[in-house]
């Protein structure tokens, strides 16, 4: 029971952040340059269009009624209207938010279990060559520029092996085969620089788990070294990295703009970048919020879940 | 401890104290040693190409290399050569003279974005610890919002309102990362502020400011400066995607994002220009990782002597310092803050590497 408070109680915390964030995005927005009417009607469109156009968005009204009118709307659900593609911006961000999702979640698919794999491993074998490789390489995983991973993969395995296509998208639910093969190189691109950052937070939690005193006397009373591993030691050391995948939400949404430009897949952010362009600020800030509440939902699930792992933790 | 008293007001100097023997331990780990030649490489290449940009409008670089500038519409796309080590770009100006420039254009905005992060952050986290209640509610709720919304997004944002430039881009990046360094900044002012060094200051009627930037601040500094290291890297990388994208520097500036959105363009026939570019962002960023890892392992007194494998060195080196009373004299405060406030600190260790490689 105490959970489920707890649950609640953290999820109302969100709305405050979420309202911060929507007058910061509203602020922001009205300081854009360039004229969305103006831009939807191409040059030179007549006055009168362009005044009932304003009107009709209630453009001409005052700052402050704007800011009401938009927090009613965005209470109902609403985020506005795109001026670009003349629709409102739930339905394309509802549209759109498949490939993201598949990536994002594939991405993580790929990197936990590699990155919790070589942590445990690099921890094991603390301060032999094999740690020091696996050292090493997260070092170079965090280093390494995705946008630049990405046109490499894009030379070798496309130019050159003629293996994968370079860009595109298919829906898992629709052709699994053919999305896998336009996944894969998106996904690799997203999930290194994760694989590594993860995999660092394994090994140093693990290595300072291993140090305690409840690990020598389960070694003094003879069980197995992996079981002390894996049944011992890594059951502690799986508390930070619980909350250290919550908070890298935000990073696998921010990479999501450059992987989904690099590969021309038709997400969310690719529909981000776009909306700068072409200066459709309702779908920018429609997207940034759903960005926003996606990480704070993804911080309040690993609270959550570390509150449930850890006995430690009271619900108050 | 009777040495409390006498620290009032020496703030500045102990602090001096430690980043030189900080620099001294570094030595023994050989990864930060090789971090920081990287680095020290970059620095000497960004200050040439100041130099020689600013003093000798790039005579020094033509008559050594090649002009940065220089276009050549003959010699478009050539490949990597005696003449042109990393091959020319489309037009036809030479890559490797631009790469040596662009260093000046990655640190330029490193450092200036890291540093307008750190002021702010140090401030903002400082004063909300120190006066606690609505201040820092205000405040943290505050930071809250800007970290809620991806790094690389918010930087977009304020690019596309402020339009693309260099300037702009820093000083996107230093408020992007702000959030992390006053988080940081924030617990550890909360573990030093009743110490008894402080009581000594408020009895002696100092001014809170006073209290608070000269007497707490500084004794905190460390893992934020460790943050600072740490987070260059992704600064520089954040901000290469940036130019890469568009919204960042804009030509003919040499920048490594600009230079590999142009090799993107000619990936099928001019490998080099997206290559070599792309090798420099990595070996930056790896430089300032390694540097920041090495920095982290000598000054965070939980990971000193588990992580690095000198583990003799920093046994010796405490016992050592004990016995000749020669240490400086916070790292006594350093180790107690450790075990005193053991889940604050963790919470600063978790959110420095996730905030870290936000974006």
């Amino acid at each position: 029971m105490g959970l489920l408070r707890y649950a609640f109680r953290r999820f109302v915390q969100i709305i405050p952040v979420l309202f911060g964030i929507v007058t910061l995005m509203f602020v922001m927005m009205h300081a854009l340059p360039g004229d969305p009417v103006r831009l939807y009607l191409g040059t030179e469109p007549g006055q009168e269009l362009a005044d009932d156009l304003i009107a009709s968005y209630g453009f001409d009204r005052p700052l402050h009624e704007q800011y009401f009118d938009y927090l009613v709307r965005l209470g109902q659900g609403d985020l506005g209207q795109s001026f670009v593609y003349n629709r409102p911006v739930s339905d394309l961000i509802w549209e759109r938010m498949e490939p993201t999702l598949v990536v994002m979640g594939l991405s993580y698919l790929v990197a936990l279990p590699m990155a919790i794999g070589l942590g445990i491993y690099g921890a094991a074998r603390h301060n032999e060559a094999g740690d020091h490789a696996s050292r090493f390489a997260g070092l170079a995983g965090i280093s390494t520029p995705n946008f630049w991973l990405a046109l490499m993969l894009i030379y070798v395995v496309t130019y050159h092996l003629e293996l994968l296509p370079a860009s595109g998208y298919t829906s898992p639910f629709i052709d699994p085969v053919e999305s896998l093969t336009l996944l894969i190189m998106p996904v690799i691109t997203l999930a290194t620089a994760q694989t590594a950052l993860l995999m660092r937070m394994t090994r140093s939690s693990m290595i300072e788990e291993l140090r305690a005193d409840y690990i020598e006397t389960a070694r003094a009373y003879g069980i197995p070294e992996r079981k002390v591993l894996i049944r011992h030691s890594f059951r502690n050391a799986l508390l930070p990295l619980v909350t250290i995948v919550g908070l890298q939400v935000s990073t696998l949404l921010g990479g999501s703009v450059i992987v989904e430009e690099i590969f021309a897949i038709p997400g969310l952010g690719r529909l981000f970048f776009d909306s700068l362009i072409d200066q459709d600020y309702s779908v920018a800030v429609g997207v940034t919020l759903f960005f926003s509440t996606l990480f704070l939902i993804g911080v309040v699930l690993t609270d959550i879940a570390y509150a449930y792992i850890d006995p430690r933790i009271k619900y108050d | 401890m009777s040495g409390e008293e006498s620290r009032v007001g020496d703030a500045e100097l102990s602090t001096n104290g430690r980043v030189l023997g900080t620099l001294a331990k570094l030595r023994h780990s050989p990864t930060s040693v090789a971090g920081l030649l990287i680095v020290a490489v970059l620095v000497a290449m960004a200050i040439f190409s100041a130099i020689d940009s600013f003093l000798f409008n790039r005579a020094i670089i033509t008559w050594l290399h090649a002009d940065p500038h220089a276009m050549d519409q003959s010699m478009r796309y050539s490949e990597p050569s005696r003449a042109h080590p990393f091959g020319t770009d489309r037009y036809g100006r030479d890559v490797f003279a631009r790469i040596i420039y662009g260093s000046r254009t990655a640190l330029t905005i490193g450092i200036l974005a890291v540093g307008i992060s750190f002021v702010g952050g140090v401030i903002i986290g400082a004063i909300s610890a120190y006066f606690g209640g609505y201040v820092d509610d205000g405040l943290m709720r505050t930071v809250e919002v800007l970290y809620a919304i991806p790094g690389l997004v918010l930087a977009m944002i304020f690019m596309a309102i402020f339009g693309p430039s260099i300037y702009n881009l820093f000083i996107a990046y230093g408020i992007v990362g702000i959030p992390a360094y006053a988080r940081v900044m924030r617990s550890e002012v909360l573990s030093l502020r009743d110490r008894q060094y402080v009581e000594a200051a408020k009895l002696a009627g100092l001014p809170r400011r006073t209290i608070l930037f000269r007497e707490i601040v500084p004794n905190g500094l460390a893992p934020v400066v460790v943050q600072a290291t740490l987070s260059m890297g992704t600064v520089i990388i954040g901000a290469a995607a940036l130019s890469f994208l568009g919204f960042g520097v804009q030509p003919p500036t040499p920048d490594w994002g600009r230079m590999l959105a142009d090799g993107r363009t000619a990936l099928l026939v001019a490998w080099w220009v997206a290559l070599f570019p792309g090798i420099m962002i990595f070996l930056t960023v790896m430089g300032f990782n390694m540097l920041g890892d090495g920095l982290r392992d000598v000054m965070d007194p939980k990971t000193t002597v588990e992580d690095v494998g000198y583990d003799d060195f920093d046994v010796d080196a405490i016992l050592e310092d004990d016995g000749h009373g020669e240490r400086s004299p916070d790292e006594g405060d350093r180790q107690q803050a450790a075990t005193d406030g053991g889940l604050e600190q963790h919470d600063a260790d978790s959110s420095t590497t996730a905030r870290g490689d936000r974006r």
